[in-house]
């Protein structure tokens, strides 16, 4: 007795299914934590700021070392779906194609989750900062910003499967398309940070990014799912 | 600003533009002359 | 080289002939830059028409979605390269007016900003066409040519938002400065002239791409036969 194939259904299994690999093996995450940790430290050694500097430039170097590690972690997104021929039993089966993008795009947000949970404090810890505006704010921004990074680099992860020197083609046709949100979510967290100005209007930018390029990505998924 | 220097960037703006667009031109030339000598290399091909 | 094709060449030669003209000795002088400003009826137009070819590559990109059909493929690639053309064009005039004027070479000007970032996205969407292996490059060009263009207008809003928190010189006049009347008619004669350049090289470049898809299919063709 099984669910009905709903949409809803199909992507809570599907991510039920890569939560479920990816904590028995643990290879993916130890491996992305590590890496987190090493991009922290070496920007730490890069740059010595005071606490006041440190507030201006710490949204920065944070989203900048989240993107890198970002795209780390969606390089391998569809791997284990192309070693194991999933996508083709998947495009053979009746069930929505929207439903695999839904269900791997919330599990590498997940995933960068993780990592930010990771190197937030570490920041916190080696740039000795405090913020002048609200937290909650700073949970909207990342969630915000988060999301749009992830739906963009799944789509695009998808797209680059079949190219030549993939792993530089990922970052390559994801950082552009990405630099509007960059910017709103590097300004939003230094305006909160610093308290200088009013976060608002980017957080409205990324809310309108994340809606636009989710809808997109969930029509054109199904084209580019069999062109693989 | 000295206005009487700016002559040598209009100049140099105007030869960028026209580098560009020769350049440009140029890879049309010679793609447009692979695409010949490919298609007569098919059919010398298909002829044997 | 068809007839037509003969006859828009001379056509879009004499337009860029009194372009030239046009923008060099009949437009009046710029009250406070003086002659360099005479590169803006370059910088302008051009930015104006690789605008205009990302908008045909997006349509391209959706027809070809639609129908999947070679022509439209050809065009959105032709469409794409021409436009970059034009757009490194903005790239490099650009500084070459800014820095008489404003002494330096860059300023993050928010429509210089704007314009490397859809640079940027049209480079990569250019990578990927060439880089890309397999017979499915195009539907995957077409889905990442829509992204592209879907993200132009909020590039847009989200720099000139962030200009507007952190002022700078602008390059080319602030908001408030309009163009004397007697500029505009420059502007639009050089438009005219670069559009139909234009013209002639996504043409031209759109039956090379069908000719080479053609001759590719031929060669997988007479492999099939030889085997």
């Amino acid at each position: 007795m099984s669910a009905a194939p709903t949409l809803w259904n199909i992507t809570r299994r599907s991510l039920a299914k890569d939560l479920r690999l990816e904590w028995r093996s643990k290879d993916a995450i130890n491996s992305m934590l590590f890496f987190a940790l090493l991009v922290v430290v070496i920007f730490s050694f890069g740059f010595d700021p005071t606490a006041e500097e440190s507030r201006r430039i710490a949204g920065g170097l944070l989203w900048v070392a989240v993107l890198f590690a970002t795209v780390v972690a969606l390089n391998q997104t569809w791997t284990r779906e192309l070693r194991n021929q999933v996508l083709d039993a998947y495009r053979l089966s009746p069930a929505p194609p929207q439903a695999l993008f839904l269900s791997k795009t919330i599990g590498n947000f997940l995933f960068v989750a993780i990592l930010e949970v990771l190197m937030v404090p570490l920041f916190v810890v080696f740039y000795n900062l405090r913020s002048v505006g609200p937290v909650w704010q700073l949970l909207v921004v990342a969630a915000l910003a988060t999301w749009a990074l992830v739906v963009n680099g799944t789509f695009f992860a998808a797209l680059s499967i079949r190219t030549r020197s993939r792993e530089i083609m990922l970052p390559l046709i994801l950082f552009p398309i990405s630099i509007p949100a960059l910017l709103a979510m590097v300004d939003a967290t230094t305006s909160i940070l610093t308290g200088d100005n009013s976060p608002f209007f980017w957080m409205r930018l990324l809310a309108v990014y994340d809606v636009v390029f989710t809808a997109v990505s969930l029509l054109l998924f199904e084209p580019v799912l069999n062109a693989e | 600003m000295n206005p009487s220097n700016g002559n040598a960037y209009l100049y140099a703006a105007y030869i960028v533009v026209w580098a560009v667009h020769s350049l440009y031109a140029y890879s049309l030339l010679g793609r447009a002359r692979r695409i010949r000598r490919e298609a007569a290399e098919l059919e010398s091909q298909r002829q044997r | 080289m068809t007839k037509l094709y003969k006859a828009l060449t001379a056509v879009t030669a004499l337009l860029l002939v009194y372009g030239f003209y046009q923008a060099w000795y009949v437009a009046p002088m710029e009250a406070t830059m003086g002659n360099v400003q005479r590169i803006f009826y370059y910088h302008l137009p051009s930015a104006w028409v690789a605008f205009l070819l990302f908008f045909v590559n997006f349509l391209a990109s959706v027809w070809y979605l639609i129908r999947r059909t070679d022509s439209a493929d050809a065009l959105a690639l032709a469409a794409a390269e021409v436009g970059v053309s034009f757009c490194t064009i903005v790239l490099l005039t650009g500084p070459i007016w800014a820095r008489p004027i404003w002494g330096i070479w860059w300023t993050w000007d928010a429509r210089l900003t704007s314009t490397l970032v859809l640079w940027l996205i049209y480079v990569s969407y250019l990578v990927l066409r060439h880089y890309a292996t397999g017979g499915q490059v195009p539907v995957l060009a077409a889905a990442l040519g829509i992204f592209g263009f879907v993200d132009v207008p909020i590039v847009y809003m989200a720099i000139r938002w962030f200009r507007t928190q952190h002022p700078q010189p602008v390059i080319g006049g602030g908001q408030g400065s309009g163009l004397d009347p007697a500029m505009w008619v420059a502007v639009l004669w050089n438009l005219a002239a670069f559009a139909m350049l234009a013209v002639l090289f996504v043409w031209a470049r759109y039956r090379q791409a069908l000719a080479e898809r053609a001759l590719e299919e031929a060669y997988i063709q007479a492999e099939g036969e030889a085997r």
